[in-house]
Protein backbone atom coordinates (compact mmCIF):
# COMPACT_ATOMS: atom_id res chain seq x y z
CA UNK A 1 0.00 0.00 0.00
CA UNK A 2 1.45 3.51 -1.10
CA UNK A 3 2.38 5.75 1.34
CA UNK A 4 0.43 9.29 1.65
CA UNK A 5 2.80 12.05 1.28
CA UNK A 6 2.83 14.82 3.46
CA UNK A 7 2.06 17.17 0.27
CA UNK A 8 -0.89 15.14 -0.53
CA UNK A 9 -1.91 16.03 3.39
CA UNK A 10 -1.39 19.20 3.29
CA UNK A 11 -3.00 19.45 -0.07
CA UNK A 12 -5.95 17.74 1.40
CA UNK A 13 -5.88 19.69 4.43
CA UNK A 14 -6.15 23.18 1.71
CA UNK A 15 -9.23 22.05 0.28
CA UNK A 16 -10.74 21.00 4.02
CA UNK A 17 -9.92 24.02 4.86
CA UNK A 18 -9.12 23.38 8.54
CA UNK A 19 -11.23 25.34 10.62
CA UNK A 20 -9.91 25.53 14.41
CA UNK A 21 -10.61 29.37 15.27
CA UNK A 22 -6.68 29.65 14.02
CA UNK A 23 -7.60 31.61 11.25
CA UNK A 24 -6.26 29.73 7.79
CA UNK A 25 -4.92 26.77 6.64
CA UNK A 26 -1.42 27.17 7.76
CA UNK A 27 -2.15 27.79 11.19
CA UNK A 28 -4.17 24.84 11.34
CA UNK A 29 -1.52 22.37 10.04
CA UNK A 30 0.65 23.83 12.26
CA UNK A 31 -1.93 22.68 15.01
CA UNK A 32 -1.67 19.66 13.70
CA UNK A 33 2.03 18.86 13.73
CA UNK A 34 2.36 20.50 16.48
CA UNK A 35 -0.33 18.14 18.67
CA UNK A 36 1.29 14.77 16.40
CA UNK A 37 4.58 15.76 17.33
CA UNK A 38 6.83 12.72 15.49
CA UNK A 39 4.21 11.31 14.50
CA UNK A 40 4.80 9.57 10.28
CA UNK A 41 2.82 11.84 8.42
CA UNK A 42 3.46 9.16 5.41
CA UNK A 43 1.72 6.80 7.18
CA UNK A 44 -1.97 9.22 7.49
CA UNK A 45 -4.28 8.88 4.59
CA UNK A 46 -7.48 11.49 3.61
CA UNK A 47 -10.79 10.08 2.22
CA UNK A 48 -13.53 11.74 2.10
CA UNK A 49 -15.99 9.95 4.34
CA UNK A 50 -19.35 10.13 6.13
CA UNK A 51 -20.45 9.55 9.81
CA UNK A 52 -24.00 9.14 10.26
CA UNK A 53 -26.67 7.96 13.21
CA UNK A 54 -30.43 7.68 12.51
CA UNK A 55 -32.13 6.63 15.57
CA UNK A 56 -35.86 6.06 16.13
CA UNK A 57 -38.54 8.73 16.44
CA UNK A 58 -41.22 7.89 19.70
CA UNK A 59 -44.25 6.96 17.94
CA UNK A 60 -46.31 5.65 20.85
CA UNK A 61 -48.15 9.09 21.32
CA UNK A 62 -46.89 12.79 20.27
CA UNK A 63 -43.69 13.83 21.78
CA UNK A 64 -41.58 16.55 22.55
CA UNK A 65 -38.97 14.30 23.39
CA UNK A 66 -35.39 15.48 22.61
CA UNK A 67 -33.47 13.73 19.66
CA UNK A 68 -29.84 12.58 20.60
CA UNK A 69 -27.38 11.93 17.41
CA UNK A 70 -24.16 9.53 17.73
CA UNK A 71 -25.00 8.96 21.74
CA UNK A 72 -25.54 5.22 20.71
CA UNK A 73 -23.15 3.34 18.39
CA UNK A 74 -23.03 0.62 16.46
CA UNK A 75 -24.28 -2.86 18.02
CA UNK A 76 -26.05 -0.86 20.98
CA UNK A 77 -29.52 -1.02 21.38
CA UNK A 78 -32.10 2.33 19.75
CA UNK A 79 -33.80 2.85 22.96
CA UNK A 80 -36.82 3.64 20.91
CA UNK A 81 -36.96 0.71 18.56
CA UNK A 82 -35.19 -1.71 20.90
CA UNK A 83 -33.31 -3.23 17.95
CA UNK A 84 -29.73 -3.84 17.88
CA UNK A 85 -27.81 -0.36 15.47
CA UNK A 86 -26.32 -2.25 12.45
CA UNK A 87 -24.73 -0.25 9.26
CA UNK A 88 -27.93 0.94 8.54
CA UNK A 89 -28.32 3.06 11.18
CA UNK A 90 -24.69 4.11 12.19
CA UNK A 91 -21.43 3.68 11.76
CA UNK A 92 -19.97 5.15 14.87
CA UNK A 93 -18.42 2.61 16.52
CA UNK A 94 -17.50 4.74 19.77
CA UNK A 95 -20.02 7.26 21.71
CA UNK A 96 -20.05 10.76 20.78
CA UNK A 97 -16.36 10.43 18.87
CA UNK A 98 -14.31 9.19 16.15
CA UNK A 99 -11.98 7.32 18.24
CA UNK A 100 -8.02 8.10 16.73
CA UNK A 101 -8.42 9.73 13.58
CA UNK A 102 -9.62 13.05 12.44
CA UNK A 103 -12.42 14.52 10.93
CA UNK A 104 -13.19 17.68 8.87
CA UNK A 105 -16.58 18.16 8.57
CA UNK A 106 -17.83 19.93 5.54
CA UNK A 107 -21.67 19.21 5.46
CA UNK A 108 -24.41 18.38 7.78
CA UNK A 109 -27.00 16.73 6.59
CA UNK A 110 -30.71 15.68 8.47
CA UNK A 111 -32.87 12.95 7.41
CA UNK A 112 -36.33 12.48 8.27
CA UNK A 113 -36.97 8.92 7.03
CA UNK A 114 -40.32 6.72 6.65
CA UNK A 115 -39.07 3.09 7.29
CA UNK A 116 -39.42 1.30 4.36
CA UNK A 117 -42.96 -0.73 4.34
CA UNK A 118 -40.81 -3.67 5.23
CA UNK A 119 -39.52 -2.41 8.38
CA UNK A 120 -42.95 -1.12 9.59
CA UNK A 121 -44.96 -2.88 12.42
CA UNK A 122 -46.51 -6.17 11.41
CA UNK A 123 -49.97 -4.94 10.66
CA UNK A 124 -48.89 -1.94 8.17
CA UNK A 125 -46.01 -4.41 6.67
CA UNK A 126 -49.31 -6.89 5.67
CA UNK A 127 -50.84 -3.91 4.62
CA UNK A 128 -51.21 -3.87 0.76
CA UNK A 129 -52.03 -0.92 -0.29
CA UNK A 130 -49.96 1.45 1.71
CA UNK A 131 -49.15 3.06 -1.17
CA UNK A 132 -52.67 4.96 -1.47
CA UNK A 133 -52.50 5.53 2.09
CA UNK A 134 -49.96 8.38 2.57
CA UNK A 135 -52.12 11.06 3.23
CA UNK A 136 -52.54 11.09 7.13
CA UNK A 137 -48.68 10.85 7.21
CA UNK A 138 -47.66 13.28 4.67
CA UNK A 139 -49.68 15.80 7.10
CA UNK A 140 -47.69 14.56 9.95
CA UNK A 141 -44.84 14.57 8.27
CA UNK A 142 -45.43 18.08 6.95
CA UNK A 143 -45.64 19.23 10.74
CA UNK A 144 -42.53 17.09 11.22
CA UNK A 145 -40.47 19.32 8.72
CA UNK A 146 -41.20 22.30 10.37
CA UNK A 147 -40.57 21.86 13.93
CA UNK A 148 -37.15 21.33 16.03
CA UNK A 149 -33.78 23.07 16.38
CA UNK A 150 -31.04 21.51 16.22
CA UNK A 151 -27.45 22.71 18.56
CA UNK A 152 -23.88 20.67 17.91
CA UNK A 153 -21.49 20.76 20.56
CA UNK A 154 -17.81 19.96 20.49
CA UNK A 155 -16.54 19.13 24.14
CA UNK A 156 -19.18 21.19 26.19
CA UNK A 157 -18.92 24.10 23.63
CA UNK A 158 -22.24 25.06 21.59
CA UNK A 159 -20.58 25.25 17.64
CA UNK A 160 -24.17 25.16 16.06
CA UNK A 161 -27.67 26.36 16.48
CA UNK A 162 -30.10 25.54 13.66
CA UNK A 163 -33.87 26.29 14.06
CA UNK A 164 -36.12 23.73 11.65
CA UNK A 165 -33.38 21.43 10.97
CA UNK A 166 -35.12 18.95 8.87
CA UNK A 167 -35.63 22.21 6.15
CA UNK A 168 -32.68 24.14 6.85
CA UNK A 169 -30.74 21.09 6.77
CA UNK A 170 -31.93 18.45 4.07
CA UNK A 171 -29.96 14.94 3.15
CA UNK A 172 -29.83 16.73 -0.75
CA UNK A 173 -31.01 13.52 -1.71
CA UNK A 174 -33.87 11.34 -2.05
CA UNK A 175 -36.19 9.85 -4.69
CA UNK A 176 -37.31 11.78 -7.68
CA UNK A 177 -39.96 12.25 -10.36
CA UNK A 178 -42.80 10.89 -7.49
CA UNK A 179 -46.50 10.79 -8.75
CA UNK A 180 -48.37 8.89 -6.22
CA UNK A 181 -51.67 6.87 -7.07
CA UNK A 182 -55.00 7.55 -5.45
CA UNK A 183 -58.12 5.46 -4.89
CA UNK A 184 -61.54 6.51 -3.38
CA UNK A 185 -61.93 3.11 -1.52
CA UNK A 186 -58.39 3.19 0.33
CA UNK A 187 -58.05 7.16 1.11
CA UNK A 188 -61.22 9.06 1.05
CA UNK A 189 -59.17 12.13 1.71
CA UNK A 190 -56.29 11.86 -1.17
CA UNK A 191 -52.94 10.42 -0.95
CA UNK A 192 -49.70 12.26 -1.51
CA UNK A 193 -46.30 12.16 -1.38
CA UNK A 194 -43.39 14.82 0.45
CA UNK A 195 -39.84 15.10 0.69
CA UNK A 196 -37.17 16.61 2.43
CA UNK A 197 -34.96 18.41 -0.45
CA UNK A 198 -33.19 16.20 -3.04
CA UNK A 199 -31.38 19.01 -4.09
CA UNK A 200 -27.38 18.80 -3.11
CA UNK A 201 -26.77 22.38 -3.19
CA UNK A 202 -29.13 22.90 -0.71
CA UNK A 203 -27.16 20.68 1.90
CA UNK A 204 -26.06 22.64 5.07
CA UNK A 205 -22.34 23.69 4.24
CA UNK A 206 -20.16 24.38 7.30
CA UNK A 207 -17.96 27.43 6.28
CA UNK A 208 -15.10 27.39 7.90
CA UNK A 209 -15.41 23.19 7.99
CA UNK A 210 -15.28 21.85 11.37
CA UNK A 211 -12.14 19.93 12.49
CA UNK A 212 -13.32 17.29 15.03
CA UNK A 213 -9.57 16.25 16.45
CA UNK A 214 -9.03 12.34 17.65
CA UNK A 215 -11.05 11.19 20.35
CA UNK A 216 -12.31 14.42 20.90
CA UNK A 217 -16.50 14.15 21.64
CA UNK A 218 -19.51 15.45 20.33
CA UNK A 219 -22.81 15.29 20.64
CA UNK A 220 -25.56 16.88 18.22
CA UNK A 221 -29.51 16.98 19.05
CA UNK A 222 -32.61 17.84 17.83
CA UNK A 223 -34.88 19.40 20.56
CA UNK A 224 -38.53 20.50 20.17
CA UNK A 225 -38.94 23.75 22.59
CA UNK A 226 -42.61 24.45 20.67
CA UNK A 227 -44.34 21.97 18.62
CA UNK A 228 -43.37 18.35 18.72
CA UNK A 229 -43.27 15.21 16.31
CA UNK A 230 -47.01 13.14 15.96
CA UNK A 231 -45.96 9.77 14.25
CA UNK A 232 -48.61 7.83 16.48
CA UNK A 233 -52.05 7.05 14.32
CA UNK A 234 -50.19 7.85 10.81
CA UNK A 235 -50.49 4.22 8.96
CA UNK A 236 -53.02 2.07 7.77
CA UNK A 237 -56.18 4.67 7.87
CA UNK A 238 -54.44 6.58 11.13
CA UNK A 239 -55.15 3.09 13.12
CA UNK A 240 -51.15 2.16 13.22
CA UNK A 241 -48.00 4.58 14.06
CA UNK A 242 -45.81 5.25 11.84
CA UNK A 243 -41.84 4.16 12.06
CA UNK A 244 -40.02 6.97 10.89
CA UNK A 245 -36.45 7.42 11.85
CA UNK A 246 -34.15 10.55 12.38
CA UNK A 247 -30.96 10.81 10.92
CA UNK A 248 -27.81 13.31 11.05
CA UNK A 249 -25.02 12.84 8.40
CA UNK A 250 -22.14 14.32 8.68
CA UNK A 251 -20.21 14.18 5.21
CA UNK A 252 -16.16 15.54 5.11
CA UNK A 253 -12.67 14.77 5.33
CA UNK A 254 -11.35 11.87 7.34
CA UNK A 255 -8.01 12.17 7.92
CA UNK A 256 -6.97 8.85 9.05
CA UNK A 257 -3.45 6.76 9.67
CA UNK A 258 -2.89 3.58 7.69
CA UNK A 259 -0.38 1.11 7.69
CA UNK B 1 -4.46 2.80 -1.64
CA UNK B 2 -3.11 6.49 -1.64
CA UNK B 3 -5.85 9.14 -2.57
CA UNK B 4 -4.38 12.47 -3.98
CA UNK B 5 -6.12 15.75 -4.77
CA UNK B 6 -4.93 17.06 -7.70
CA UNK B 7 -3.63 15.31 -11.27
CA UNK B 8 -0.23 16.78 -10.70
CA UNK B 9 0.51 14.93 -7.44
CA UNK B 10 -0.77 11.98 -8.66
CA UNK B 11 1.87 11.94 -11.40
CA UNK B 12 4.47 12.49 -8.97
CA UNK B 13 3.00 9.69 -7.06
CA UNK B 14 3.21 7.42 -10.37
CA UNK B 15 6.73 8.71 -10.97
CA UNK B 16 8.18 7.74 -7.37
CA UNK B 17 6.58 4.30 -7.64
CA UNK B 18 7.93 3.63 -11.46
CA UNK B 19 11.06 5.24 -11.89
CA UNK B 20 11.96 5.00 -15.30
CA UNK B 21 8.51 3.65 -16.71
CA UNK B 22 7.96 4.86 -19.90
CA UNK B 23 4.68 6.79 -19.74
CA UNK B 24 4.53 7.41 -23.14
CA UNK B 25 3.16 3.26 -22.91
CA UNK B 26 0.70 4.46 -20.89
CA UNK B 27 -2.46 5.51 -21.42
CA UNK B 28 -5.33 7.59 -19.79
CA UNK B 29 -9.08 7.23 -20.94
CA UNK B 30 -12.09 8.17 -19.10
CA UNK B 31 -13.85 4.39 -18.22
CA UNK B 32 -16.63 3.78 -16.11
CA UNK B 33 -16.85 -0.29 -14.82
CA UNK B 34 -20.48 -1.57 -13.76
CA UNK B 35 -21.71 -4.26 -12.51
CA UNK B 36 -25.55 -5.45 -11.87
CA UNK B 37 -26.64 -8.45 -9.76
CA UNK B 38 -29.97 -9.63 -9.51
CA UNK B 39 -32.41 -8.44 -6.60
CA UNK B 40 -34.94 -11.51 -5.71
CA UNK B 41 -38.29 -11.33 -4.95
CA UNK B 42 -37.59 -11.82 -1.13
CA UNK B 43 -34.90 -9.42 -1.08
CA UNK B 44 -31.30 -10.58 0.45
CA UNK B 45 -28.70 -9.02 3.43
CA UNK B 46 -25.94 -8.70 0.80
CA UNK B 47 -25.66 -7.91 -2.97
CA UNK B 48 -22.07 -8.27 -3.21
CA UNK B 49 -21.29 -6.11 -6.96
CA UNK B 50 -18.27 -6.38 -9.38
CA UNK B 51 -17.89 -9.95 -8.07
CA UNK B 52 -17.98 -11.93 -11.81
CA UNK B 53 -16.20 -11.02 -14.83
CA UNK B 54 -17.91 -10.32 -18.14
CA UNK B 55 -18.79 -13.54 -19.54
CA UNK B 56 -20.83 -15.32 -22.06
CA UNK B 57 -23.88 -16.86 -19.43
CA UNK B 58 -26.85 -15.26 -18.66
CA UNK B 59 -26.49 -12.22 -16.33
CA UNK B 60 -22.91 -11.96 -16.97
CA UNK B 61 -22.68 -10.62 -20.81
CA UNK B 62 -21.99 -6.93 -21.45
CA UNK B 63 -25.43 -5.41 -20.02
CA UNK B 64 -24.62 -6.53 -16.16
CA UNK B 65 -20.99 -6.16 -16.52
CA UNK B 66 -17.15 -4.84 -17.92
CA UNK B 67 -15.05 -6.11 -15.26
CA UNK B 68 -12.24 -7.53 -16.75
CA UNK B 69 -11.36 -9.89 -13.31
CA UNK B 70 -13.63 -10.24 -10.36
CA UNK B 71 -13.28 -8.51 -7.99
CA UNK B 72 -10.43 -6.41 -9.41
CA UNK B 73 -9.62 -3.96 -12.83
CA UNK B 74 -6.70 -6.94 -13.41
CA UNK B 75 -3.01 -5.22 -15.25
CA UNK B 76 -4.11 -1.28 -15.24
CA UNK B 77 -5.15 1.26 -12.64
CA UNK B 78 -8.54 3.26 -12.34
CA UNK B 79 -8.47 6.16 -10.23
CA UNK B 80 -11.73 6.36 -8.97
CA UNK B 81 -13.81 9.91 -9.43
CA UNK B 82 -17.22 9.16 -8.92
CA UNK B 83 -19.80 6.14 -7.36
CA UNK B 84 -23.35 5.78 -8.56
CA UNK B 85 -25.78 3.31 -7.63
CA UNK B 86 -28.30 2.43 -9.77
CA UNK B 87 -30.43 -0.49 -11.10
CA UNK B 88 -31.30 -2.30 -14.26
CA UNK B 89 -34.47 -3.89 -15.71
CA UNK B 90 -34.33 -6.44 -18.16
CA UNK B 91 -38.31 -6.26 -18.99
CA UNK B 92 -38.52 -2.63 -18.87
CA UNK B 93 -41.31 -1.88 -21.17
CA UNK B 94 -44.51 0.38 -19.46
CA UNK B 95 -42.57 0.11 -16.03
CA UNK B 96 -43.28 3.46 -14.56
CA UNK B 97 -46.88 4.92 -15.45
CA UNK B 98 -47.89 1.62 -16.62
CA UNK B 99 -51.89 1.88 -16.38
CA UNK B 100 -52.97 -0.57 -14.49
CA UNK B 101 -56.25 -2.76 -14.14
CA UNK B 102 -59.42 -0.43 -12.73
CA UNK B 103 -59.49 -0.87 -9.17
CA UNK B 104 -56.13 -2.56 -8.42
CA UNK B 105 -55.40 -0.17 -5.48
CA UNK B 106 -52.43 -3.01 -4.23
CA UNK B 107 -49.63 -2.07 -4.27
CA UNK B 108 -48.15 -5.31 -6.25
CA UNK B 109 -49.41 -3.26 -9.24
CA UNK B 110 -47.14 0.54 -8.24
CA UNK B 111 -43.72 0.31 -9.47
CA UNK B 112 -42.90 3.59 -7.89
CA UNK B 113 -43.36 1.19 -4.19
CA UNK B 114 -40.26 0.24 -4.56
CA UNK B 115 -38.74 3.51 -4.71
CA UNK B 116 -40.85 5.09 -2.19
CA UNK B 117 -41.04 2.76 0.44
CA UNK B 118 -38.77 -0.38 -0.55
CA UNK B 119 -34.99 -1.54 -1.03
CA UNK B 120 -34.12 2.52 -2.19
CA UNK B 121 -35.21 3.64 1.44
CA UNK B 122 -33.04 1.46 3.33
CA UNK B 123 -29.26 -0.24 3.81
CA UNK B 124 -26.04 1.19 3.32
CA UNK B 125 -23.53 1.13 0.83
CA UNK B 126 -19.39 0.65 1.08
CA UNK B 127 -16.40 0.05 -0.73
CA UNK B 128 -13.62 -2.06 0.14
CA UNK B 129 -10.48 -2.12 -1.02
CA UNK B 130 -7.89 -4.59 0.43
CA UNK B 131 -10.15 -4.86 3.85
CA UNK B 132 -10.17 -1.08 4.60
CA UNK B 133 -13.02 0.56 3.85
CA UNK B 134 -13.04 3.74 1.47
CA UNK B 135 -16.87 4.78 1.48
CA UNK B 136 -19.54 3.75 3.86
CA UNK B 137 -22.88 5.27 3.31
CA UNK B 138 -26.47 5.41 4.38
CA UNK B 139 -29.23 4.76 1.95
CA UNK B 140 -26.93 4.11 -1.66
CA UNK B 141 -29.32 4.37 -3.58
CA UNK B 142 -29.85 8.23 -2.63
CA UNK B 143 -26.89 9.29 -1.51
CA UNK B 144 -25.08 7.97 -4.73
CA UNK B 145 -28.25 7.76 -7.16
CA UNK B 146 -27.04 7.21 -11.03
CA UNK B 147 -27.03 11.16 -11.80
CA UNK B 148 -26.79 10.56 -15.39
CA UNK B 149 -29.27 12.90 -16.40
CA UNK B 150 -31.78 11.13 -17.90
CA UNK B 151 -34.75 13.01 -18.17
CA UNK B 152 -37.98 11.37 -16.51
CA UNK B 153 -41.10 13.08 -18.01
CA UNK B 154 -44.10 12.24 -15.46
CA UNK B 155 -47.68 11.61 -16.60
CA UNK B 156 -49.80 11.01 -13.57
CA UNK B 157 -53.16 10.72 -15.29
CA UNK B 158 -54.97 7.49 -15.95
CA UNK B 159 -58.61 7.28 -14.40
CA UNK B 160 -61.28 4.97 -13.55
CA UNK B 161 -64.78 5.91 -11.91
CA UNK B 162 -67.09 3.91 -10.91
CA UNK B 163 -70.80 4.98 -10.66
CA UNK B 164 -73.36 3.39 -8.21
CA UNK B 165 -76.20 3.33 -11.14
CA UNK B 166 -78.81 4.42 -8.95
CA UNK B 167 -79.48 7.88 -10.43
CA UNK B 168 -80.53 9.92 -11.20
CA UNK B 169 -78.76 11.75 -9.87
CA UNK B 170 -75.62 9.46 -10.28
CA UNK B 171 -72.91 8.88 -7.23
CA UNK B 172 -69.94 8.24 -7.44
CA UNK B 173 -68.95 4.28 -5.70
CA UNK B 174 -64.68 4.31 -6.58
CA UNK B 175 -62.80 6.83 -8.18
CA UNK B 176 -58.77 5.46 -8.69
CA UNK B 177 -55.97 6.85 -10.65
CA UNK B 178 -53.96 4.25 -12.08
CA UNK B 179 -50.65 5.73 -12.70
CA UNK B 180 -47.93 6.42 -10.65
CA UNK B 181 -43.98 7.30 -10.85
CA UNK B 182 -40.78 7.45 -9.17
CA UNK B 183 -37.33 7.29 -9.77
CA UNK B 184 -33.89 7.53 -8.75
CA UNK B 185 -32.41 11.01 -8.69
CA UNK B 186 -31.08 11.74 -11.95
CA UNK B 187 -30.06 15.26 -11.62
CA UNK B 188 -26.17 15.25 -12.37
CA UNK B 189 -25.94 17.39 -9.68
CA UNK B 190 -26.13 15.06 -7.29
CA UNK B 191 -23.62 12.83 -8.38
CA UNK B 192 -21.77 10.84 -5.52
CA UNK B 193 -17.95 12.40 -6.40
CA UNK B 194 -14.89 10.80 -4.66
CA UNK B 195 -12.97 13.90 -3.96
CA UNK B 196 -9.86 13.34 -3.39
CA UNK B 197 -9.90 10.66 -6.32
CA UNK B 198 -8.79 7.11 -5.16
CA UNK B 199 -6.14 5.27 -7.02
CA UNK B 200 -7.00 1.50 -7.37
CA UNK B 201 -3.70 -0.62 -8.30
CA UNK B 202 -3.40 -3.73 -11.11
CA UNK B 203 -4.69 -6.93 -9.36
CA UNK B 204 -5.89 -4.83 -6.11
CA UNK B 205 -8.82 -6.21 -4.84
CA UNK B 206 -11.76 -4.37 -3.71
CA UNK B 207 -15.29 -4.93 -3.21
CA UNK B 208 -18.57 -2.86 -3.56
CA UNK B 209 -21.56 -4.07 -1.80
CA UNK B 210 -24.74 -3.29 -0.98
CA UNK B 211 -26.13 -4.59 2.50
CA UNK B 212 -29.20 -4.64 4.48
CA UNK B 213 -27.95 -5.92 7.88
CA UNK B 214 -31.42 -5.05 9.69
CA UNK B 215 -33.40 -7.70 7.76
CA UNK B 216 -33.96 -8.08 3.35
CA UNK B 217 -36.24 -6.00 2.16
CA UNK B 218 -38.80 -7.91 -0.31
CA UNK B 219 -39.88 -6.68 -3.32
CA UNK B 220 -43.38 -4.71 -3.34
CA UNK B 221 -44.31 -4.38 -6.81
CA UNK B 222 -43.98 -8.07 -7.87
CA UNK B 223 -46.21 -7.67 -10.71
CA UNK B 224 -43.06 -6.07 -12.54
CA UNK B 225 -40.09 -6.94 -10.50
CA UNK B 226 -39.89 -10.45 -9.55
CA UNK B 227 -37.34 -12.24 -11.68
CA UNK B 228 -35.92 -9.39 -13.99
CA UNK B 229 -34.73 -6.50 -11.59
CA UNK B 230 -31.29 -5.93 -10.73
CA UNK B 231 -29.55 -3.27 -8.88
CA UNK B 232 -25.46 -1.96 -9.32
CA UNK B 233 -23.19 0.06 -9.14
CA UNK B 234 -20.86 1.99 -11.63
CA UNK B 235 -17.14 3.16 -10.49
CA UNK B 236 -15.82 5.94 -12.82
CA UNK B 237 -12.75 7.37 -13.39
CA UNK B 238 -9.57 7.56 -15.24
CA UNK B 239 -8.47 4.01 -16.27
CA UNK B 240 -4.73 3.75 -16.67
CA UNK B 241 -3.44 0.94 -18.74
CA UNK B 242 -0.42 0.17 -20.71
CA UNK B 243 -0.59 0.14 -24.34
CA UNK B 244 2.39 -1.67 -26.80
Amino acid sequence: MPAQSPAALQAASNIAGFATGLGNDQAAIGLLVSQIASADWNSWQVVRYSFYDYVRIPYAAATTAPLTFFSVPLGQQDPIGLFAKTLEQTNMVQQGQFGQQYFVIQQLRTHLALAPKARQNATVAATTNYVYDQQVFSNKYRNALSTGVLQMLIGQKLYLTLPQPFRFAPPGFGVAAVAVPFDSVVSATGNSYLSQSNNLSDVYNLSPPQLIEPAQTFQIQITFPDKGLSFNAALDGAAQPAYVDAGVILDGYLCRPVQ
Amino acid sequence: MATFTSSQQFLQWLQGRFGSANFAKWQTIRQPFYSFVNYPAAGANTFQLFGFATGGAAATNLQYTNMPKAGSFGQQMLLLKSLRFTYYWSNAQNILNAPLSAGAAADVNVAAAEFLHGFVQAGYGELDIGNKPYVQIPRPFMYAPPADGCITNVSTFGATLTLNNVGPPETLAQFDTLTDSADLERNTENQYIVDPPILIEPEQSFSLSVNYPSGAIPLIASTYFTNNFYIGAVMDGILIRPVS
